[in-house]
């Protein structure tokens, strides 16, 4: 994660001179097919490594962090929502460094910097909840429960997926869309996590629910 | 400036997430250790010494003073109190106070099974606490929990 957005930053100036026009658009750089393999089997690897030890390992059942908050819940259910906060920046920053939005209109240096700091510290809020999932109530592979299903699997799904935004970064003979399109579908996951752990809490427990 | 805090950052990131994925695997409970040996417990609260189950059911929240008496209620803060609230009020669990677990489970034996083998998302916690604490935590869920 750590270097992630960096190339994000890196390919903003790039995105930024997107609106000229693309004089070399014969010369295409060549993607590398066996990056783009190992890239993708890295996420899948990391999904499957947290699925798996979400089934295998026995759930303690136990809290662990608190800090400030009533419960472990309680400091779930926020951490997440910080994340999701820190993730829609992420995401306006960068529709903003690919030129998608045109606000702020003046391009702002600091930008590609707040970019990435809001990635890695939505990134960052994301772990104490995933160990609290992983670790005390693992992975809940009953169908019949479609809440608990769906956030089991969008949990795995999340890193893996982060994973590969964070590869397709670094890598840059990969195709173009691949890291616009993972980090959108990291968003998504982190939206569907959300939804059906947070926003459940408060329509279902309670709000604020601190 | 803010670049070199971004650096920084994302390097405390990655070191987080190492620790994560350690913890996953070094920070597993002993069985039995979180909330049976009085000493052992998490839970200031928790004394017990391996005596006998439902003497709780009559002072449910404050039953460890003796010796040899389990504390339903410490085990429950410890090991339940996560998922269905501090007061039984419910919140990833369902709810257990007001009157809801006794009319989930009529016959007690029924919700020690539950808590023995796990149901649904719910964990098992038969290899992590005795058949006795297992039953004070099912008494104090019917008992003690109601008047908190």
């Amino acid at each position: 994660m750590a270097q992630t957005d960096i190339a994000v930053a890196e390919r903003t100036e790039p995105a930024e001179a997107v609106a000229e026009p693309a004089a070399d658009d014969t010369v295409k750089p060549a993607t590398n097919a066996v990056a783009l393999i190992v890239v993708l089997v890295a996420g899948a690897a990391t999904s499957l490594f947290f699925g798996a030890y979400g089934r295998i390992h026995d759930p303690t059942g136990e809290t662990t962090l608190t800090l400030f908050f009533t419960s472990t819940i309680s400091l779930k259910v926020w951490f997440t929502t910080v994340a999701i906060v820190f993730a829609l920046i992420q995401i306006l920053t960068a529709l903003r460094l690919y030129g998608k939005i045109k606000v702020p209109h003046k391009f702002p240096k600091w930008l590609g910097d707040v970019h990435r700091l809001s990635g890695t510290l939505a990134f960052v809020f994301t772990l104490p909840v995933a160990f609290h999932c992983l670790w005390a109530l693992g992975f809940a592979s009953d169908a019949s429960d479609p809440r608990t299903y769906i956030h089991s699997i969008a949990g795995c799904a999340f890193y893996g997926l982060f994973v590969v935004k964070v590869l397709s970064v670094r890598i840059h003979d990969l195709p173009k869309w691949l890291l616009p399109v993972a980090g959108s579908v990291t968003f998504a996951a982190l939206i569907v996590l959300w939804s059906t752990s947070s926003l459940w809490y408060w329509q279902n427990v309670s709000f604020p629910g601190v | 400036m803010l670049k070199r805090i971004v650096n920084v950052v994302e390097v405390l990131a990655l070191a987080g997430f190492v620790i994560f994925v350690l913890l996953l695997f070094t920070d597993q409970p002993a069985s039995n250790s979180a909330a049976a040996p009085p000493s052992s417990s998490s839970s200031s609260s928790s004394s017990s010494g391996g005596g006998s189950n439902s003497s709780n059911s009559s002072n449910p929240s404050s039953s460890s003073g003796g010796g040899g008496q389990i504390d339903g209620a410490a085990i429950y803060d410890d090991k339940c109190s996560g998922c269905h609230g501090s007061k039984g009020q419910g919140a990833i669990g369902p709810k257990l106070n007001g009157g809801s677990v006794t009319k989930s489970f009529k016959n007690p034996a029924d919700e020690v099974i539950v808590v023995k083998n796990g149901r649904g998302s719910m964990p098992s916690f038969g290899d992590q606490l005795s058949d006795e604490q297992i039953q004070a935590v099912v008494d104090f869920t019917r008992n003690g929990l109601q008047q908190r």
